[in-house]
């Protein structure tokens, strides 16, 4: 016999919730992917070591230095190591992340470096999507090879042993939350990162020529239209309206903060023009 | 400094992707069977940041609607358990005795149902959505109650008569009395 409760059944139906509370939980998950795994930003957290495609280091160009040294230290807290070359500079003291600094550059921007299981055979990828590599050498860090995409952007591959891809670490102060990455031409851009490291867009939220980016870690966007590939990087900083006056007073340019769904941020310019974003989460 | 808007910096992961279609579904999942808003928009909330965690943690082959749906069960029986440690002191045990007789006569007032359904104590309440509203297999219930298979069917026992006695109770003595006027 029937069970006459089976009459009770019910198909999940979309309801739609109120537009305020949809927004604010929206915001919410921003804002917890953002942050990363939480509030944890002691040096008990190991940085969960990168898998392939994810930017296990990132150099940060610059005209000069000693000017750099002296802006990103006083702004960001930044301290620094001698670097391998006397223009060079490692960052020390950052929780999760590895940064440079790159002196004797025209033009300042990012250099990204992704971690890879196997370098040749992403040379060979690298290659084989219309861009350039040079042939890897034995680093102290690695494997390592010089690469260009399709459209003339530099990057960097390492060689890194296989690992899981675990729990993203929080960035911590000074760290960077985000990359945006201004390109000429997002679909050539699409296709070289797909076939390299299989990583996959989807549209931006905010919609137009933007996308994000699966696959990476930091977090990162795709903006087109741009002369010039830039890769923009957002610092987290836990005060931006203190952070922005010491952007001032080092030399640099800032603008006001904007409060956006996941925090407050601003577009800034270091003393030597080079573009970043602060955020505060 | 341009004046062009930034890129929104937002997060390229999937569950963003997901939200706008899932969100309908996840809200109209629990409000159905929570039937209040402001539970119901809590336990969305919680349900998607647990996805999040979820996603780090132990990431599902394939992200869908069903699988965040699969998280708001949890969450919803996760409440269940929580209102029942509250009810615990004056829950009066009911269905001891197992009623054989249908109180209504060939098919449910859904409506009705649904009204007796939120009268009863949690863990009847639990048993019976997943079981019936649900639609899940008595294994699949068990698992989410964290029962055994046995403890489950016997819940089961008592949560219908625990119903079938609050559907009498609300339709009075005479079922066919009620039942020609509504």
């Amino acid at each position: 016999m029937k069970d006459p409760l089976e009459a009770l059944y019910e198909p999940v139906l979309p309801v739609d919730p109120e537009p305020t509370f949809a927004a604010a939980l929206r915001a919410q998950l921003v804002q917890t992917l953002l942050r990363g795994r939480g509030e944890t930003m002691s040096n008990e957290t190991t940085a969960a070591p990168p898998v392939e495609g994810d930017i296990g280091y990132a150099s940060i160009w610059v005209p000069e230095v000693t000017r750099a040294e002296s802006f990103y230290g006083a702004v960001l807290g930044w301290q620094f190591a001698p670097g391998s070359i006397d223009e060079g500079r490692q960052v020390t003291g950052l929780p999760n992340q590895h940064i440079g600094l790159w002196g004797g550059q025209e033009r300042g921007g990012t250099l990204v470096s992704f971690a890879v299981e196997d370098a040749l055979e992403t040379v060979r990828r690298v290659r084989g999507a219309g861009g350039s590599a040079d042939e890897p050498n034995q680093e102290p860090y690695g494997l390592a090879a010089m690469c260009a995409d399709d459209q003339g952007m530099p990057f960097s591959i390492f060689q890194s042993p296989a690992a899981e891809r675990g729990p993203a670490p929080a960035a911590g102060n000074g760290e960077i939350v985000y990359l945006t990455f201004e390109v000429a031409d997002t679909a050539k851009f699409r296709d070289f990162f797909t076939i390299v490291f299989d990583w996959r867009f989807s549209q931006g939220h905010a919609g137009g020529d933007r996308f994000n980016i699966h696959g990476v870690r930091p977090l990162s966007g795709l903006a087109g239209g741009h002369r010039e590939t830039t890769i923009v990087p957002q610092y987290v900083v836990d005060d931006i309206d203190a952070a922005v006056e010491r952007v001032r007073v080092a030399g640099g340019s800032a603008n006001e903060p904007q409060q956006q769904p996941y925090g407050r941020s601003t577009e800034c310019a270091d003393n030597q023009g080079t573009r970043f974003y602060l955020a505060q989460l | 400094m341009s004046s062009r808007p930034a890129i929104v910096p937002e997060p390229g992961v999937d569950l963003l992707d997901l939200y706008d279609t899932a969100l309908p579904e996840v809200y109209g999942y629990l409000l159905a069977r929570c039937r209040q808003v402001a539970l119901a928009e809590d336990l969305t909330s919680e349900t998607f940041l647990a996805a999040v965690a979820a996603l780090r943690a132990n990431p599902p082959d394939e992200l869908t609607t069903a699988w965040l749906i699969g998280i708001a069960r949890h969450k919803l029986v996760d409440h269940w358990r929580r209102s029942e440690r509250d009810e615990r002191g004056f829950r009066v045990l009911v269905g001891e005795h197992v009623e054989c007789v249908d109180p209504w006569e060939n098919e449910l007032n859904a409506l009705l149902a649904k009204e007796v359904l939120g009268r009863l104590s949690s863990p009847h309440r639990a048993a019976l959505t997943l079981r019936y509203l649900d639609g899940l297999p008595v294994p699949e219930v068990a698992e989410h109650l964290g029962r055994t298979v046995h403890a489950t069917e016997a819940l089961l026992v008592r949560a219908r008569s625990a119903f079938r006695t609050s559907y009498a109770d609300r339709t009075g003595p005479k079922t066919e009395g009620r039942a020609g006027n509504r």
